[in-house]
C-alpha cells in the first residue's frame, strides 16, 4: 500500500544514536521537529541581525509576526498578558513552521500526530491551571459557576464546566491534528485523480490543484493562528477571572 | 463636548464594536465541521477517561462511566453552542 493516502502520516525510524546506554531513536518527526526549530532561530537571527530604522524585507516580515502576536496577546488576554508573549510567540512559530514544512513535497507534517499536538496543548492547559491557582488561589474555582446560574442549578453546571474545562486540551490537539490530516489526506486523493483526468483533460486539473496546495498553505497558517488565540482565550480566563 | 461630537463619537464606538464582533465570529468560522467534531469527540473522550477512572475508584463498574458520558457530552454540546449559535 504504497500509494495509500495515510501511507505519508507513518513514523520511520532514520537513525538509532547509542547515548550512554541508551538507544535514541531519531523518526522522521523528531527530525522535522529539530529542522523546524532550527529554521526558526536562523530565520529570526539573520531577519534581526543588522536592525534598522527602515527595516529591510527580512526583517519586516519577522516583525510583522511579531507584531500579530503581541496583537493578538493584548487583544484577548490585556496588559497582564505582556509577559507570556514569547511562550505564545514560540508556539505559534513552531506549529506554523511545522504545518508548512509539511507542504513540502516528501516532507512529513509534524502535527498531524496526536501525540504532538497533545502535548503542546497540555503544556497551555498545565500553565493555564497552575496559574490560575497562583493568581487567584482556590477563587479559581469561581470559573466552573457561571455568572447568573440559579442555585438550584449550580452542582449540576459546575460539573458541566468541570468537564468542558477538561476536555480543552483535548479539543485543542484534535482540532490541529484533523484538520492536518484531513487537508492532506484529500490533497493525495484529489492528486491521484489528477493524474488520471490528465489524459481526458490535459493541463486544465493542473490549475485546480495549485488552487487547492495554495488552500491547504492557508489552512496551515490559520489553524496554528486558532491554536494561538484558543490559548490566548484560556490564558485569558485563568489571568482576568471574572 | 457639544451634542454633534458625542453623537459622532458614539457611531464610531457602535461601528467599532460591529467590526470586532465581525472578526471573532470569522476566527471560529475557518472549518466549522471539523471544529465541532472535534469538541464533540474530545467531550466523550474526557468523559470515558473520567468515568473509567472514578468506577476503578470506587468499584461502581458502569454507574460513573454513563454519568461522566452525558455530563461531557452536554458539555460538548454546550461549548459548540456557545462558540457558534451564541455568536451569530
Amino acid at each position: 500500500m504504497k500509494h495509500s493516502p495515510l501511507d505519508q502520516f507513518k513514523i520511520k525510524e532514520i537513525a538509532n544514536i547509542q547515548l550512554f546506554g541508551h538507544d535514541v531513536i531519531v523518526t522522521n518527526s523528531a527530525l522535522f521537529m529539530i529542522i523546524a526549530s532550527f529554521f526558526i532561530i536562523l530565520y529570526f537571527t539573520l531577519a534581526f541581525k543588522n536592525k534598522k530604522l527602515v527595516p529591510t524585507r527580512l526583517q519586516l516580515s519577522g516583525e510583522l509576526f511579531y507584531n500579530l502576536i503581541t496583537d493578538t496577546v493584548n487583544q484577548n488576554v490585556g496588559v497582564k498578558g505582556k509577559k507570556f508573549v514569547p511562550l505564545i510567540f514560540t508556539l505559534f512559530m513552531f506549529i506554523m513552521v511545522c504545518n508548512l514544512f509539511g507542504m513540502i513535497p516528501y516532507g512529513f507534517t509534524v502535527t498531524s500526530h496526536i501525540s504532538i499536538t497533545f502535548a503542546l496543548a497540555m503544556m497551555v492547559f498545565l500553565l493555564v491551571t497552575l496559574l490560575g491557582f497562583i493568581l487567584h488561589g482556590f477563587h479559581f474555582f469561581s470559573l466552573f459557576l457561571p455568572a447568573g446560574t440559579p442555585w438550584w442549578l449550580a452542582p449540576l453546571m459546575v460539573l458541566i464546566e468541570l468537564f468542558a474545562y477538561l476536555a480543552r486540551p483535548v479539543s485543542l490537539s484534535l482540532r490541529l491534528a484533523a484538520n492536518m490530516v484531513a487537508g492532506h489526506v484529500l490533497l493525495k486523493v484529489i492528486a491521484g485523480f489528477i493524474v488520471s483526468m490528465a489524459f481526458y483533460l490535459k493541463i486544465f486539473p493542473i490549475p485546480f490543484i495549485s488552487v487547492l496546495i495554495g488552500f491547504e498553505i492557508f489552512v496551515a497558517i490559520l489553524q496554528a493562528y486558532i491554536f494561538t488565540i484558543l490559548s490566548c482565550v484560556y490564558l485569558n480566563d485563568a489571568i482576568n477571572l471574572h | 463636548m457639544t451634542d454633534n461630537n458625542i453623537e459622532g463619537v458614539k457611531k464610531r464606538i457602535e461601528k467599532i464594536k460591529e467590526e470586532q464582533l465581525s472578526i471573532s465570529s470569522k476566527k471560529h468560522a475557518s472549518s466549522p465541521i471539523i471544529d465541532i467534531a472535534s469538541e464533540l469527540v474530545a467531550g466523550v473522550i474526557v468523559g470515558v477517561i473520567v468515568g473509567i477512572l472514578l468506577d476503578k475508584l470506587f468499584s461502581s463498574k458502569p454507574l460513573f462511566l454513563i454519568l461522566c458520558i452525558i455530563l461531557a457530552s452536554i458539555a460538548a454540546f454546550r461549548s459548540i453552542w456557545r462558540k457558534y449559535i451564541k455568536i451569530h
